[in-house]
């Protein structure tokens, strides 16, 4: 039985009310449909992320049986921000958010083996991409006091471009449903 | 001692410094929350509109302040890279502008500002009842509509202090934390900063403070904003006002610390009732 972090992400938001308007980039699609979409709107994954973010605020001291610290706020709003600026329109996989007990936390996104992963932590940040065959698209793993804001963007724009494509079944049910 | 009693109506204040003519011009209480994402610009000219027309009138348009820092300033690089529809700041404020209520997708601040020199300041215990009022209003309106979880983080309370001099060489003779007998000819402008960690009272927090002078403007600015974190486990309104007393504790305690006696006395010190 696979683990939370390991089940697909897609599915985790329940399904938005049809018929609705789905905007994709150049395209515009009245998508009047029978049965509602599969996909959650980008919308509903920030409102989605922004619950789970506030419940990991909300972890007792001591949570993971240990020292475990709640989820600190910096680390909660700049996680929002970046789910945020990582998925860039509607129909993309729903991260999940993992607790880490110094008050940092893991974002995955999961699709078909494929995975987006960003930690934040008080050691910095890291974004990495890796297919499900095991090898990576890409990976930011920056030195903590010594990266600039260009490098930052460059892997915030990696991010987004993986989440595009690993995301395209997901993005595909919203279209087509 | 602080005294929480029912609504968190702060009893005594009783052993904290008074200032009879505080040189304090304005003064910001607030919370900070895990951004809103309904909480848009629609969402915010509605909530001003719907709660705090009739007290606040006045209504401007402001960018965003920046969010709580993170380590390493990567929340700072990430705020820049915002794409979309940039978040908006709005300011509410009464008709003669002494009070403004500052709301965006993350915080909900109340102002006082001097704008006459005249003008008293209302003290704590007032801004902090007419906050406890507007955050109450708040919570109620945003737990009725889906704008996300409020989930309150951090408590502030910033003191921003205007002393007038003519030139920086009078700095020490206000500020304690200089050294008095330190002097440098030629000292055109003086800028000083320092944020620590406040572990000394329960929950922690951080504390910035600020000294500025500039001959042009004709005083020293001393600003002392302290942020206490709001225990995360509820998040009530009388955890916010908890934790927006100490930060108020902390930021007296702080400006008698690092001012000097005979600007205490300049001030009207004394030890009891600064309610």
């Amino acid at each position: 039985m696979p683990t939370i972090a390991d089940r697909p992400t897609s599915i985790t938001i329940g399904n938005p009310v049809a018929p609705r308007f789905a905007q994709d980039q150049q395209t515009r699609t009245w998508a009047f449909s029978e049965s509602p979409p599969a996909a959650p709107s980008r919308s509903d994954i920030l409102r989605y992320a922004q619950r789970e973010l506030a419940g990991l605020r909300r972890l007792p001291r001591g949570w993971d049986g240990a020292d475990g610290i709640p989820l600190r706020p910096e680390f909660a709003s700049m996680a929002l921000f970046l789910v945020d600026l990582v998925t860039t329109e509607d129909g993309l996989a729903t991260p999940q958010f993992s607790p880490l007990p110094d008050g940092g936390l893991s974002i995955t996104w999961l699709v078909g083996g494929n995975r987006l992963t960003i930690n934040l932590d008080p050691y910095g940040i890291s974004i990495r991409g890796v297919w499900r065959e095991g090898h990576e698209a890409f990976r930011f793993e920056p030195d903590r006091a010594a990266f600039l804001q260009s490098e930052l963007e460059s892997a915030i724009n990696e991010a987004r471009g993986f989440l595009l494509k690993i995301s395209t079944r997901v993005q595909h049910q919203l279209l087509t449903s | 001692m602080i005294t929480i009693t029912a609504m968190g109506e702060t009893k005594l204040f009783d052993d904290l410094p008074s200032f009879d003519r505080p040189p304090v011009v304005e003064v910001a209480v607030g919370v900070h929350f895990l951004q809103l994402p309904g909480l848009t610009a629609v969402a915010l000219v509605r909530l001003v509109d719907d709660l705090w027309r009739s007290r606040f009138p006045r209504i401007v348009e402001q960018p965003a302040a920046p969010p709580l820092s993170a380590p390493g300033g990567v929340l700072m690089m990430a705020f820049q890279l915002q794409t979309g529809i940039p978040p908006m700041r709005l300011w509410s404020l009464t008709e003669d502008e002494t009070l403004l209520i500052q709301v965006q997708h993350d915080r909900l601040l109340l102002n006082w500002r001097k704008v006459k020199d005249d003008d008293p300041y209302p003290r704590y215990k007032r801004l902090r009842r007419d906050f406890a009022q507007v955050w109450r209003e708040f919570c109620d309106y945003v737990g009725d509509r889906d704008y996300g979880v409020l989930q309150p983080s951090v408590a502030e309370v910033s003191f921003f202090n205007r002393v007038p001099m003519a030139d920086a060489a009078e700095i020490p003779a206000f500020v304690e934390i200089l050294n008095p007998e330190w002097r440098i000819g030629g000292q055109l402008a003086t800028a000083y900063q320092l944020e620590r960690e406040t572990t000394d009272l329960l929950p922690g927090g951080h504390q910035n403070i600020a000294l500025n002078y500039r001959p042009e403007n004709g005083h020293m600015q001393l600003e002392i904003s302290t942020r206490i974190d709001v225990d995360t486990a509820t998040g009530e309104v009388s955890e916010v006002l908890d934790s927006l007393d100490t930060a108020h504790r902390i930021g007296v305690l702080t400006f008698d610390a690092v001012t000097t006696e005979s600007a205490h006395s300049a001030w009207g010190r004394h030890d009891a009732d600064n309610s």
